[in-house]
């Protein structure tokens, strides 16, 4: 509409009047942008998944904070992003041992107490999925024998694949398989064998399945699976034959008096066999057939000879192959922490032998009071080697994160 | 449910109509709904009004809607004068959610709220002066999300249809110089929310789990719907309007109107719950201490059964319809042309809470509500203008305007039962005639907002703060079409 020459002027100072009353009124929206997360399209959302070691858990317990010490966190941390954890109150879900020698715990607590989740951590999208206890099978099945309070807890009836794919990822880290291996290892393989090879890969494919068709374009890391000889809840035989004083300590550990002898097997004299801590337990047990004898053979509980530590590596080194594949198929970066840990052994971070005279630190720094989940610092050490895997596959410039 | 702008219930007509309602609405065959202005306020009364980005109490538009717009205007028509029509609202809207960048269009449908104006002006004792009723959708409101959309606990679809009737009077006062008018206003609304159920919120009621305990802290996602509420009702209530048009010089004139607030009781409105299966299972070990493997579902059934906590039962709540002021100037002086500048008070202060009463066993389960909105005043600036492109009888009429509404919604009542934000409008019409006596106005709106920070989640109490619960960013852009036909006799 063209409006005669003179209508013009009043019209349009008119209109700027209105368009100065909006701008003006408009001034305070401003403040009320949009949240930008996230560094870049990488990692705008990032899930874990994996087992105890992802979800935090250490010294056979879990809380808050020592969630908020997973490499999972830190990594979070490191690329800018959100990260929500199923936080548990204090004193935890179990709480974690706080004394070695006594196995007193968090608070006073027991193995099965359980402080519920903080009701300020209950959110629709976790970043953190990773369940204590999960072995291969247990990210895509909700019904796995491996099932414990805390799949509850934290997937609240899902899957963990189900759940990571809540928050819409764009990169995820998956660390899973430890526990496949680790609770055979530990008991010696008296409670059942490792997952076979052939089920693993089945499995591990099946949950890479769900995540990739699910989420087109979806980035991440996988972790191979630690070959758990190495860690300080198995400790050398040889050390309770060799060498008198710590076998004493052992001795104070299972009755509570140094000078009770606790036999070892003739079996055990070079046969380079490692002992699980969970033997103490089964000593002092009353139950009838509990071990009453450190023994080597194959068949014994509580200890790995060398043809059953053969069995753990290899299987473990077959693990990592296919995960190793699974990442190059997925275009996904791998990590093998084994070196790392071989390193820390190396430099006597992770104690060959456990210190039965500490309270708070028997297996060195690495190591928290369970003898297999890593220390605050461990995971510090784990999230660095994350890092420069990343930046190695995909050309970012993560920082890595001190420690001391 | 949902037939032909009537709420069905079991069959029967839902207790708040009034046949007369009915009949007004089936004879028109269209829906009152949509928000396009500020709030749940609707502004579209008719097409030369929106052509004119609703700019008309300064300087009325010269047909029978100046009953709604400024009703001591109306003595102004001559004769018997009759206008209505409708105007079509599509709604372009969405959520950004923060934690996955994830956007979720809103997909609420194209609403069509209607007008009707009936006005005669002639003489009394000398004076100009008319009588005339008017029918028209001063609130409205339909927000309708997917049912993906992580703010569907919130609402997952808002409905609220209002029209007011209003008989109006309107005498010259002063003779040539000032005409006052006004009259009662009944109006009558209906309410519909349907609310997603979230599990994470509800609590687990099992031997051995703490009291207090909600599945949400036995790691049930909120977000996770187990059912799906459907509150409705209808009301009627009474207020008044007036209006006055000031004719300061031959070419400068001064309207006013005001439309009083009116609160709507809707105190027999049914609550319906319907069970949403979330596929949860019990995982080995639970805390619950039931068997792996058992049904979530399974054990939320009983809730949803004649005299449970879910069972169908009555509802009630309560919305104020706020007043609405407004004012303005008009200049006639250039040949064929009409320029209006208008500013417009909305009352929403009284909008403060929104209170969900259940008066069945929903309220012992201790889920009675009341939704915290806070709205402030809002106002609005609005200039419009037409020109007569040719003679009066055969000339075409070009309109065009814009206006800006600020929002009522305090940053922190941003939800998607309505994500308010300010509004930019801008507008162009066109009227001509069809025979002597009958014309037909066109119009096009178009609302553009710059989006707005909001929340999914619900405020349950005063200290929360924006900051707190936004969590994504919502955008809004609405497409207004009117169509009116006019008679003049």
């Amino acid at each position: 509409m063209r409006l005669p020459r003179i209508a013009r002027r009043p019209l349009a100072a008119s209109t700027l009047l209105v368009i100065a009353f909006a701008s003006a009124c408009e001034q305070k929206e401003l403040v009320n942008g949009p949240r930008l997360t996230g560094k870049d399209t990488l990692f705008a959302s990032y899930v874990a998944l994996g087992n105890s070691i992802t979800a935090g858990f250490q010294s056979g317990g879990i809380l808050d904070t020592t969630q908020a010490e997973s490499y999972a966190a830190l990594f979070a941390h490191q690329v800018g992003t959100r990260y929500a954890f199923p936080g548990f109150r204090p004193p935890g879900c179990p709480p974690p041992i706080v004394n070695f020698q006594t196995g007193a715990r968090l608070g006073g607590g027991t193995p099965s107490t359980c402080a519920l989740r903080d009701p300020s951590s209950v959110t629709m999208a976790l970043n953190n999925v990773a369940v204590p206890g999960a072995a291969v099978i247990d990210p895509t099945s909700p019904l796995s024998p491996n099932g414990n309070p805390l799949t509850t807890l934290i997937l609240g009836g899902k899957t963990q694949v189900q759940r990571a794919l809540d928050a819409q990822p764009t990169f995820v880290s998956i660390w899973i398989g430890n526990n496949d291996v680790l609770g055979p290892a530990l008991s010696g393989f008296a409670f059942g064998t490792p997952t076979p090879v052939d089920s693993f890969g089945l499995r591990y494919d099946a949950m890479m399945a769900q995540l990739t068709s699910a989420r087109k374009g979806l980035t991440g890391i996988l972790f191979g699976v630690v070959n758990v000889t190495q860690v300080p809840a198995l400790f050398p035989v040889d050390s309770l034959i060799a060498d008198p004083t710590f076998k004493a300590e052992f001795n104070a550990a299972v009755t509570g008096n140094p000078a009770t002898d606790v036999p070892v097997s003739g079996d055990c004299n070079g046969a380079h066999a490692l002992v699980s801590l969970e033997i103490i337990a089964a000593l002092q047990s009353t139950t009838p057939g509990h071990p009453t004898s450190v023994d080597c053979a194959t068949q014994a509980p509580f200890t790995l000879d060398t043809v059953k530590q053969a069995i753990v590596s290899q299987t473990v080194a077959a693990y990592n192959q296919h995960i190793s594949t699974a990442a190059t198929s997925a275009g996904f970066a791998f990590i093998d922490v084994n070196p790392l840990l071989a390193q820390l052994r190396a430099r006597g971070l992770i104690a060959a032998r456990p210190d039965f005279t500490s309270a708070t630190a028997p297996f060195g720094p690495v190591f928290t009071l369970d003898g297999f989940h890593p220390s605050a610092l461990a995971q510090q050490l784990i999230v660095n080697a994350m890092i420069a895997a990343v930046n190695t596959k995909y050309g970012t410039a993560i920082d890595t994160v001190a420690h001391p | 449910m949902y037939t032909g702008g009537v709420f069905m219930i079991d069959g029967r007509l839902s207790s708040g109509w009034t046949w007369p309602a009915v009949v007004g609405a089936l004879a028109l065959g269209l829906v009152p709904a949509m928000s396009a202005g500020q709030g749940f306020g609707l502004n579209d009364v008719g097409s030369c009004a929106v052509g004119r980005a609703y700019a008309a109490t300064g300087a009325p538009c010269q047909d029978a809607s100046v009953i709604y717009w400024n009703p001591g205007a109306a003595p102004s028509l001559r004769g018997f004068s009759f206008y209505g029509g409708a105007a079509p609202i599509g709604v372009a809207g969405g959520f950004t959610a923060d934690t996955t960048g994830h956007r979720y269009a809103s997909n609420a449908p194209v609403a069509v709220p209607p007008h009707v104006f009936v006005n005669y002006a002639g003489q009394l004792g000398g004076r100009a002066a008319s009588a005339g009723i008017g029918l028209y959708v001063p609130y409205g409101l339909t927000s309708q999300w997917p049912a993906s959309f992580p703010g569907r606990f919130e609402a997952q679809k808002a409905s609220l249809q209002t029209f007011y009737i209003q008989p109006n009077v309107a005498i010259e006062v002063v003779r040539h110089v000032l005409t006052l008018g006004g009259g009662p206003v009944i109006g009558h609304s209906t309410v519909e929310l349907d609310q997603a159920l979230d599990l994470a919120a509800a609590p687990v009621a099992a031997p051995g789990v703490p009291p207090g305990t909600t599945f949400g802290l036995l790691g049930v996602a909120p977000g996770t719907q187990f059912g799906l509420a459907t509150i409705t009702g209808g009301a009627t209530a009474v207020g008044w309007t007036v209006g006055a048009m000031l004719h300061a010089t031959s070419d400068v004139q001064i309207g006013a109107r005001f439309l009083s607030a009116m609160t709507f009781h809707y105190d027999a409105g049914t609550a319906t719950f319907k069970e949403t299966p979330t596929g949860l299972v019990l995982a080995t070990g639970n805390p619950v201490g039931l068997p792996p493997g058992t049904p979530v579902d399974a054990l939320l059934a009983p809730q949803f059964a004649a005299g449970g906590p879910l069972g169908r039962q009555g509802a009630r709540t309560r919305i104020v319809h706020p007043l609405q002021a407004e004012g303005g100037i008009g200049y006639t002086g250039l040949p064929g042309t009409t320029v209006d500048l208008d500013v417009a008070y909305t009352g929403w202060q009284s909008f403060e809470t929104l209170p969900l009463v259940f008066t069945g066993p929903a309220a012992l389960a201790g889920l009675n509500r009341t939704l915290l909105e806070n709205y402030g005043d809002s106002w609005s600036v609005r200039l419009g203008a037409e020109h007569l492109f040719g003679d009066s009888a055969r000339g075409i009429t070009g309109r065009a305007g814009f206006s800006y509404a600020t929002t009522p919604a305090p940053p922190v009542t941003v939800t998607p039962l309505l994500p308010d934000m300010n509004r930019f409008n801008g507008a162009v019409g066109v009227g001509f005639p069809l025979t002597r006596a009958v014309g037909l106005d066109a119009a096009y709106l178009h609302v553009f907002t710059r989006g707005r920070r909001g929340r999914i989640t619900e405020r349950t109490s005063p200290a929360q703060t924006a900051a707190e619960l936004n969590s994504g960013f919502y955008d809004l852009a609405a497409n207004v079409f009117s169509a009116s036909l006019r008679l003049h006799l």
